[in-house]
């Protein structure tokens, strides 16, 4: 029982990796119907902004060696950044262009933001010493839980429950509702396109901070293909939860968590290999049941 | 004088349909204008168009006086100059209240923005009743309100109304006109409105252009079209063989 909770906490941890990550990918999908695959790419920025730009395979902390709240805020700004230098130099040029072109092009900003990480840090994963101090084990009854995880968790609940309240409270974030659900009608009103295009990049940016931090705190290794896997995997996660809608984002993600972790957990230790196998014959199975995901979308109940 | 609105030889396409051949129509502040015509015949095209949500091949739209081709639908929405479109567009899982004050965001004065809504609510009393209703529970008719009350919220000069008769009943229908009617005289507003049947607006307009495979067939005051006859040849062309019967909706 002990060992089924803790395997439970593992999945939460895990699925609020997921779910943060679905969320950046789920908020620009709704607003602008842009599959990024780039969004993993801006968690390798958070990342490697953490560290002095080389080729050595220890990394030497830069920003990640100033104090916590300092390390939040600049990695933040550095992420938020580059998400809107990709929708300045990307996807506004592309504004008109259909969701495959636009999913096409963030492949290409995928590989720009790659191959640049290789020119200036090298192609040798890295080590990095970041904030270990959170991989240290509490104690809450008899169950052994590494505070990163608590961490993780609190860090993943804020930030929902601070976009719900912008989502629902600020004009932008009605603005930003409106213009998810239908794009041209809230133009008509005078909401501003690009204003609200920009904010969702920024908030994408914000999220994917977060994991950046979040994640190099727990693998203490960076690769210039870090954040692919992420990327794939809350891109599933969107599609389990079903497509525009933030909260099936969430409810995917931790719902892969789930699947993944007690795969890892339960699978007979020969087949462990092929866990991610798996994992995604249970994500098709999901689908088969409801091709729309697990929260489909709500549309305009449209009555005469 | 120069008109509020003035269309030139628009001529739109939508990749090998072509939606209008060089329509040309007027508006003049304070006037009631209406564009009747069949399905088809490229009425929403020229609303939407006006309102900056397609790009015409040629032609020129002015407001003013001044062109406004080129502009983008939140730039065109801050001249003043408003689209009820076809089929409502109202967010659907927004709340009533926030589909209303999607439009008062424009104005950047958020008290002036609620004294608006809660003048704009004496008109619509079912819709102060359902403020926090998501807006896709409304009833068809309820929804049409909130798309006209929507619209007046960013205080528009010029209002453009597609088919709002579009599959309502003729109770709530007359509802609606009666309301767009009376605000149009407090709101100070001038009123274009799209309609397939002539029979009601006929009593509203001012002036009326009949509009068939997208060019004007016909312009004229409504108080001389009023027998319809003339309305009826330029809806439904001439020389089609057997003319159809028209009864009155």
């Amino acid at each position: 029982m002990i060992q089924f909770v803790q395997n439970l906490i593992d999945a939460l941890a895990l699925g609020s990796i997921y779910a943060l990550t679905a969320l950046g990918i789920g908020l620009l999908f709704g607003i602008l119907r842009l599959i990024n695959f780039a969004h993993g790419d801006m968690i390798t920025i958070g990342a490697y902004a953490l560290i002095v730009p080389s080729a050595d395979v220890t990394a030497r902390l830069l920003i990640g060696s100033w104090t916590p709240a300092a390390v939040i805020i600049a990695i933040s700004m550095i992420v938020v950044v580059a998400a809107l230098i990709t929708d300045a130099a990307v996807f506004r040029p592309l504004r008109t262009a259909s969701s495959p072109t636009l999913m096409i092009s963030s492949f290409a900003v995928s590989y720009i933001i790659q191959n640049g990480i290789l020119i200036f840090y090298g192609a040798r994963p890295k080590a990095v010493d970041f904030w270990s101090g959170a991989n240290v084990q509490v104690y809450i009854g008899e169950l052994r839980v590494p505070l990163l995880q608590l961490i993780t968790l609190v860090v993943t609940l804020v930030l929902m429950v601070v976009l719900t309240l912008f989502l629902r409270r600020t004009p932008y974030g009605v603005q930003m509702r409106a213009a998810a659900e239908d794009f041209r009608m809230a133009q008509y009103l005078g909401v501003r396109a690009n204003v609200v295009i920009g904010l969702a990049f920024a908030i994408s940016g914000i999220l994917a901070a977060a994991v950046s931090m979040l994640y190099i705190t727990q693998s203490g290794s960076l690769t210039h293909q870090m954040g692919v896997p992420l990327a794939l995997f809350a891109f599933v996660a969107v599609v389990v939860g079903g497509m525009g809608n933030l909260t099936g984002a969430v409810v995917g993600g931790f719902t892969l968590g789930l699947i993944v972790t007690m795969l890892q957990a339960y699978l007979p230790s020969d087949l462990r290999a092929f866990r991610d196998a798996f994992a995604f014959v249970v994500v098709i199975l999901v689908l088969l049941i409801r091709p729309a995901g697990l929260l489909p979308a709500r549309t305009t109940i449209e009555r005469v | 004088m120069t008109a509020l609105l003035d269309v030139e030889n628009l001529s739109v396409r939508y990749g090998d349909l072509v939606a209008l051949r060089g329509a040309s129509l007027t508006v003049s502040e304070g006037e009631v204008v209406c564009i009747i015509g069949p399905n088809g015949a490229g009425k929403s095209t020229t609303l939407a168009t006006i309102a900056g949500g397609v790009t015409p091949v040629s032609g020129d739209i002015r407001l003013d006086g001044r062109t406004i081709l080129g502009q983008r639908p939140e730039q065109i929405a801050r001249l003043r100059l408003s689209l009820v479109p076809e089929g409502r567009h109202i967010f659907g899982t927004l709340t009533v209240a926030e589909n209303l004050q999607i439009g008062g965001y424009m104005l950047g004065d958020r008290a002036a923005a609620r004294s608006d809504m809660e003048r704009l609510l004496d008109h619509f009393p079912r819709l102060r009743e359902r403020l926090r209703y998501p807006a896709g529970r409304l009833s068809g008719g309820e929804q049409q309100m909130l798309a006209v009350a929507r619209a007046v919220m960013t205080r528009p000069r010029l209002l453009l109304v597609d088919e709002p008769s579009l599959g309502l009943g003729p109770k709530i229908i007359d509802q609606i006109y009666e309301i767009l009617l009376e605000l149009r005289q407090r709101e100070k507003m001038t009123l274009l409105i799209n309609e397939q049947s002539s029979a009601r607006i006929l009593k509203f307009a001012d002036r009326i252009y009949v509009l068939r495979s997208g060019t004007v067939q016909l312009e004229g005051r409504a108080a001389d079209l009023r027998d319809g006859e003339a309305i009826r040849h330029a809806y439904f062309g001439f020389g089609d063989g057997e003319r159809p019967v028209v009864t009155a909706a």
